[in-house]
C-alpha cells in the first residue's frame, strides 16, 4: 500500500511469501498484482497463488549437460503455465486432477 | 521500469537475455533452477560488492546491463544531469568484473563509481530480498513513505531547500560576527582619528597663511618698538628731527635773495623731501594706531600649528600631506560602516528565512500528522486482510528539541510494528513480523515487504 504511492516503480519481491497459507497468498497474489496495475512488480515465488496472480510467468530452469550447467529463463504461455503451476501445486508428479486445479487457479486469478 | 537485463558468465549462465513488461511478474522454478540468479545479477548493474566466486567457471569476467525506462522517473533525470551522464528516456547501467577483483561500472556508457550505481539503483528500484536494500529499516524510507503517501513530497522538499538556504546564510553571518569584534576595534580607532582630524584646517594654503601670521605676530613687539624710533627721527625729537631740520634748511634758503640757479633746485628738491618727510610721518602714526598686540592669538597660532604638526608625525606624514591622509582614512571607514550595514542586512536575511523555514517545517508537521493516522490505519487494515490479527503498524513522529533545525523538518518519522497486541513497539520488530508472515527464522539481512 505504502508501495503504491511509492515514486520508485520497480519493486522487487525475493521470496517474501515463503512459508504462508493458501488463502493469505492468494491475498498477497492479488495485492501485488494491484502493485502492479501501478508500476512494475518483478516477485520471485514459491507461490502458486501468488505466480497465478501475475501478469507475466517467467520460468527458471537448469540444463545440465555432461560439462556444465546453465541456467536458463523463459516466458510462458497460458498452457506452459498451467503445467508449472500444477508442478508448484503437486510437487514432481503432476496428475491430471492437479492440472486442471491450476487451470481453475490460473482462470480465478485472472478474472 | 526495468526493461531488460543482459548477463554474461555469471553464476550458471553464459549469456542471458530477458525483457521485462510492466505489471507485475511471477518468477518461479525448482529450488535450485537460479530463480534468485536474475535479481542477485540485477543486484550486481546496481553496484552490490561483486564477489569473484560469481564468475561463470573458466571465464575471466562477468558482465551485467540492466536497462531501465526513467521517462517518469524525474528523481533519476535530475540525478543524472546534476552528475552529467546523459539523461534520455532510456537509462543503461553496466557491471564489469574480473577474477582479478577488478570492478567497473557504467551509466549510458560513461565510467562511474559503484556508490553511482548504487545511488542511481536506489531511485529506480527497491528490491526486497537478501539483498542489503533494506530501505525499509531506514527512518528516512519511513519519512519519505509517509511524505509520498501525504503528498507532502514538494512541501518537504520546499522545507530541505529553505532549510539549506537558512543554513548557508546562518554560516555566513556567524562568519562575519566572529570577526566583527576586529572591526569594530579598528572602526572606533578610526572614527577617532578622523574626527580629531577633521577638527584642524588641514588645507596647504591655511598651513601657509598661519606659518606667515606666526612670524608676523612673534616679531610685532619689535615692529612697534622700531616704529616709535621712526616717528621720534621723523618727527618728534624736539629740534633734532628730520621735519624740522629740513624746516630749518628751507627757512634759509627762503631769505635768500638772488639765488644761484643750483641752490633754487636745492629749495625745490628739500620742499618735496618735507612732503616725503611728512607723508613717511603718517604712515608710521598709522601703522603705530592701528597695531593692537595680540599675544592670544599669537598662542592660538603657535598652538595650532604645534597640533599640526604633532598629528603630522602621529601619521607619519609632512604636515602639508595630512588632508590626503584624512581622505584616505575616511573611505576606509566609510567601507567599514557598509559593511556594518551588511551585517544587519544578513542578520534580516537570517530571520526571514528563519521564519520561513518554520512556517514550512510547521506545515509540513501537521501533513505529516493528519497523514500518519490515515496511513496506519490503512496499513493495519491491510494487514488485517492478511489474517494478521493483533499486528499493529504505529507511525511514531517525535519532534525535535525547539529550534532545532533540520533539513527533514521539525520531527523524525518511524514506523513501529507491535506482532501481538502486548509485545512493546520498536523497529526490529519489523522483522518480527515479517518472520511471521513468512514464518522463516530471523534472517536480519532481510527486508520487509511494504504491503
Amino acid at each position: 500500500m505504502a508501495a503504491a504511492h511509492s515514486k520508485i516503480p520497480t519493486l522487487i519481491f525475493d521470496e517474501v511469501d515463503v512459508g504462508i497459507g493458501g488463502s493469505t497468498a492468494d491475498i498477497v497474489g492479488q495485492l501485488l498484482k494491484q502493485l502492479g496495475d501501478r508500476g512494475q512488480v518483478i516477485s520471485v515465488t514459491h507461490q502458486p497463488q501468488v505466480a497465478a496472480h501475475a501478469h507475466h510467468h517467467y520460468l527458471a530452469s537448469k540444463v545440465i549437460d555432461t560439462n556444465s550447467a546453465e541456467s536458463l529463463m523463459v516466458p510462458l504461455d497460458r498452457s506452459q503455465r498451467v503445467e508449472e503451476l500444477a508442478r508448484m501445486l503437486g510437487g514432481a508428479q503432476v496428475t491430471e486432477q492437479t492440472r486442471s486445479h491450476a487451470s481453475e487457479l490460473l482462470s480465478l486469478a485472472s478474472s | 521500469m526495468l526493461l531488460s537485463i543482459n548477463i554474461n558468465n555469471y553464476t550458471l549462465v553464459e549469456t542471458l537475455e530477458i525483457e521485462f513488461s510492466g505489471g507485475t511478474t511471477a518468477i518461479t522454478g525448482e529450488t535450485g533452477a537460479g530463480k534468485s540468479l536474475v535479481l542477485d545479477a540485477l543486484g550486481m548493474a546496481l553496484g552490490d560488492r561483486a564477489d569473484t566466486g560469481t564468475i561463470r567457471h573458466g571465464k575471466d569476467r562477468a558482465e551485467i546491463t540492466a536497462t531501465f525506462a526513467i521517462d517518469t522517473i524525474e528523481d533519476a533525470k535530475a540525478w543524472l544531469s546534476n552528475h552529467d551522464f546523459s539523461a534520455d528516456g532510456e537509462c543503461i547501467l553496466r557491471r564489469v568484473y574480473t577474477v582479478e577483483g577488478r570492478s567497473r561500472g557504467y551509466i549510458n556508457g560513461q565510467s562511474c563509481t559503484m556508490q553511482q550505481l548504487q545511488q542511481l539503483g536506489d531511485m529506480l528500484s527497491d528490491i526486497h530480498s537478501q539483498h542489503e536494500h533494506q530501505s525499509l529499516l531506514r527512518r528516512e524510507t519511513h519519512r519519505r513513505l509517509l511524505d509520498e503517501y501525504t503528498n507532502a513530497t514538494d512541501l518537504a522538499s520546499q522545507v530541505a531547500s529553505n532549510f539549506r538556504d537558512w543554513h548557508a546564510a546562518h554560516k555566513k553571518l556567524t562568519g562575519l560576527l566572529e570577526r566583527s569584534d576586529e572591526l569594530t576595534a579598528r572602526k572606533d580607532l578610526l572614527l577617532f582619528q578622523v574626527n580629531e582630524l577633521k577638527q584642524t584646517d588641514l588645507e596647504p594654503t591655511s598651513l601657509a597663511k598661519l606659518e606667515i601670521e606666526q612670524q608676523t605676530l612673534a616679531n610685532a613687539e619689535q615692529i612697534l618698538q622700531d616704529s616709535h624710533s621712526l616717528l621720534a627721527i621723523c618727527d618728534q625729537n624736539e629740534g633734532a628731527n628730520v621735519r624740522d631740520s629740513l624746516n630749518r634748511a628751507l627757512s634759509i634758503l627762503t631769505g635768500l635773495k638772488h639765488k644761484p640757479e643750483a641752490l633754487s633746485n636745492a629749495e625745490e628738491l628739500l620742499q618735496g623731501g618735507l612732503i616725503q618727510i611728512e607723508e613717511a610721518t603718517r604712515e608710521i602714526e598709522n601703522h603705530i594706531d592701528r597695531f593692537e598686540a595680540d599675544p592670544q592669538r599669537l598662542a592660538l597660532v603657535e598652538e595650532q600649528l604645534a597640533l599640526i604638526f604633532q598629528l603630522a608625525r602621529k601619521h607619519r606624514v609632512n604636515a602639508d600631506q595630512l588632508s590626503e591622509t584624512l581622505n584616505v582614512l575616511e573611505s576606509e571607514l566609510q567601507g567599514l560602516q557598509d559593511g556594518g550595514e551588511s551585517i544587519d542586512a544578513l542578520q534580516q536575511q537570517v530571520t526571514d528565512l528563519a521564519m520561513h523555514y518554520e512556517d514550512l517545517a510547521q506545515k509540513l508537521s501537521a501533513a505529516r500528522q493528519q497523514g500518519s493516522t490515515i496511513m496506519a490505519a490503512g496499513i493495519n487494515e491491510q494487514l488485517q486482510r492478511l489474517s494478521m490479527e493483533g499486528a499493529e503498524l504505529l507511525i511514531q513522529l517525535s519532534p525535535l528539541d525547539p529550534g532545532e533545525y533540520r533539513a527533514s523538518g521539525f520531527e523524525e518519522v518511524e514506523f513501529l510494528l507491535a506482532t501481538n497486541p502486548d509485545a512493546a513497539q520498536s523497529p526490529r520488530q519489523n522483522c518480527l513480523w515479517w518472520r511471521a508472515i513468512s514464518g522463516q527464522s530471523g534472517d536480519s539481512s532481510r527486508g520487509c515487504s511494504p504491503f
